[in-house]
């Protein structure tokens, strides 16, 4: 393989972005409360999403949240804390989860808007399930 | 101990890690996530959150220096990093057919919410020799501006470090 095609590897095709929405629409549907799902690349490009929302704009979540992952990994490296892949901002009206993705061609950066009376347990189970099947679909890619 | 900041700006693959890890004393912190923007530029990595280093001066001021992300995508950072900053170094890369045009547009998203001082490093110069850098200096003068502006390699700590004292400098002056 030559440079070019290494490097043009890396870009998301359309039949990725395809395959990935099957998924994360499953997990939309299949959990109470959740609003909205985002897939980004960890550089901040949105890849797939799926949404009963339309209040917001995707483009500007995925740069947010690959930039506030990036971040939080940082300060839990300097805190010498280690192996952190998610993080959950709970607000008033609402909550969101932020999960690393760490497919091994295209890693991704998970984004899950939900309602505030979302089960958790039944969210983070389903958000697992979801994650392991990304990362099958990355390795068919 | 005084404290101070400086932000490094400007395009994707212009050198602002570099530059920040050629001039710290501290290891940089880096938030770095695979570069999936080929079309942008071809590098592997690229900054998504900031980067952190410090250099002490000989008054025993310390010198905070914060790295940005280049793409438009990240400027809803850029003013949230520069609050505070004594002033902005802004690394251009030369090679961009549309160097003026970053130029141009970072200097405006950068002094769009806050008034700040500049410093302009031009990168990638020898990629490039054929281009004159009078295009940058004729469009400092078109705004009125007389920001320093130096042709500069990234990685080389001596260019790095004319940046910032040209920064101090203008400070200084204006400070009287």
């Amino acid at each position: 393989m030559n440079n070019f095609e290494q490097v043009k590897q890396r870009q998301p095709t359309a039949a990725f972005a395809q395959a990935v929405r099957v998924p994360i629409s499953e997990l939309l549907l299949e959990v109470s409360g959740v609003q909205a799902v985002l897939l980004a690349t960890t550089d901040g490009l949105e890849v797939a999403n799926a949404s009963v929302r339309k209040d917001f704009d995707q483009a500007k979540v995925a740069a947010v949240s690959s930039s506030i992952l990036a971040m939080v990994q940082a300060f839990i490296g300097e805190i010498r804390l280690s192996g952190c892949q998610s993080l959950i901002l709970d607000a008033d009206n609402g909550k969101a989860f932020i999960q690393s993705i760490p497919c091994e061609k295209h890693p991704m950066v998970m984004v899950v808007m939900t309602a505030s009376n979302v089960l958790m347990g039944q969210l983070f189970h389903a958000m697992r399930e979801c994650s392991s099947r990304l990362q099958r679909i990355d390795q068919r890619f | 101990m005084q404290r101070y900041k400086i932000v490094f700006g400007g395009t994707m693959g212009a050198g602002k890690t570099q530059a920040i890890t050629a001039l710290s004393e501290i290891p940089v912190l880096q938030t770095e996530a695979l570069n999936t923007d080929t079309f942008a530029h071809a590098k592997m990595l690229t900054t998504v959150g900031i980067d952190y280093g410090e250099i002490s001066l000989a008054d025993d001021s310390k010198i905070s220096l914060y790295g940005t992300p280049g793409q438009a995508r990240f400027q809803f950072m850029w003013p949230l990093i520069a609050q505070g900053a004594l002033g902005i170094v802004l690394l251009i890369d030369h090679s961009n057919d549309g160097a003026l045009d970053d130029l141009q547009s970072y200097l405006k998203a950068f002094g769009e919410s806050q008034q700040h001082e500049f410093v302009i490093g031009v990168t990638h110069v020898d990629l490039r020799p054929e281009k004159s850098l009078e295009p940058y200096r004729q469009y400092l003068q078109q705004i009125k501006q007389s920001y320093p502006l130096f042709a500069i390699d990234a990685r080389r700590k001596e260019d790095i470090l004319l940046l910032v004292n040209s920064l101090i400098s203008v400070l200084e002056y204006k400070v009287g």
